[in-house]
């Protein structure tokens, strides 16, 4: 199991949702989950806090071998990134002198920008189902940027506020 | 800046990066930039690197930070930092979300969070859109006609999205 999530470390790109799929396909060829698992996997890695192929490795592993395979799994999944981003992060501080490579980078961001862009217009439309939710993203949008409060926090207070709220309301019907 | 306030930092951005990774940009936006550790150009290089090689955005970013601030041992650090979180969180929900599946908390939280996730994450993208408006102030024709051209191949590469980053990278060597 170490050594398929390693592979997969080492070859997706992008992260998440676009790793999904070939997860799903090698977990199920190594039947460590059925195809009607699939779903429950999904829903919890994203439900869960952190990066979404991480959960997911991380909850296979735990089906297959409890709290010993998850860590199993969930390490062969970081350990490739890791070992590149090292390298890398070693490398580039005497490599961001050289103007060529500021001007690849620059280039570059501009296609993260536009793979970013394209992201956020596929949760948009996931996120605004209906109307009235628009304008609470534009509630928590507001309230960070103007650092009244940061991120982290309005997050924490939404969750609270909406596990208080499904509290009151099934009060109410009873 | 000292190593375990790194550490909590890191803890609290990885019990809060709800949804995957994209969050996290608006998130360490926050830990990185507004605290005045890094500049936003340097955030913006990493976000370059770490979206440019395999793994997801957010390890990358953590893995990144920790050695670029503390050496290797400090990359583990706030790897395992991000992941701690999100590991001890599926220990104890995955019972919990096994008996109560359709439970109405957990599908408001999720539909409900992912709005309020959305209006945090629309902050990177303005942060961002502004950089790239810079670019577009600098070098019109350079930056206008990369960006027509990589919109006109994203559909078709969408799962390739390193043949699009080194059309990027050639694209800035020759032009920027």
């Amino acid at each position: 199991m170490f050594i398929e999530f390693f592979k997969l470390g080492t070859i997706t790109f992008g992260g998440g949702i676009a790793m999904l799929p070939i997860i799903k396909r090698v977990a199920i060829r190594h039947q460590w989950i059925v195809e009607s698992d699939w779903d429950e996997v999904v829903t919890l890695s994203q439900l869960a806090p952190g990066a979404i192929a991480v959960n997911c490795a991380n909850l296979i592993g735990y089906r297959v071998k409890g709290r010993l395979g998850s860590v199993v799994a969930m390490l062969g999944m970081v350990i490739p990134p890791m070992i590149i981003i090292t390298i890398l992060a070693l490398g580039f501080e005497t490599l961001l002198d050289h103007p060529q490579v500021i001007a690849a980078l620059r280039g570059m961001f501009i296609v993260v920008f536009m793979l970013f862009f394209q992201a956020v217009i596929s949760l948009g439309k996931l996120a605004w189902q209906k109307w009235w939710m628009v304008p609470f993203s534009l509630l928590s949008f507001g309230v960070a940027y103007f650092q009244v409060l940061s991120p982290g926090w309005i997050l924490l207070i939404s969750l609270v506020m909406i596990v208080a709220y499904v509290w009151w309301s099934r009060r109410d019907q009873r | 800046m000292t190593l375990l306030w790194i550490i909590l930092q890191f803890l609290w951005v990885g019990s809060l990066t709800f949804g995957g990774g994209l969050v996290s940009i608006s998130l360490l936006f926050d830990v990185f930039v507004t605290s005045g550790l890094l500049t936003e150009v340097f955030y913006y290089q990493m976000i370059t690197i770490a979206e440019s090689t395999p793994g997801p955005i957010a390890i990358n970013l953590a893995t990144y930070f920790g050695v670029d601030q503390f050496g290797l041992l400090g990359g583990v650090i706030t790897t395992v930092s991000f992941i701690l979180p999100s590991i001890i969180l599926i220990w104890v929900l995955y019972p919990i979300y096994r008996r109560h599946e359709n439970s109405p908390y957990l599908q408001a939280v999720m539909k409900g969070l992912r709005v309020m996730i959305f209006g945090v994450i629309l902050i990177a993208m303005l942060r961002m859109g502004l950089t790239v408006l810079d670019e577009i102030v600098v070098l019109p024709v350079a930056t206008l006609s990369l960006m027509i051209l990589v919109g006109l191949l994203l559909p078709t590469l969408k799962n390739r999205p390193y043949i699009l980053l080194m059309i990027g990278a050639v694209f800035g060597v020759l032009f920027f």
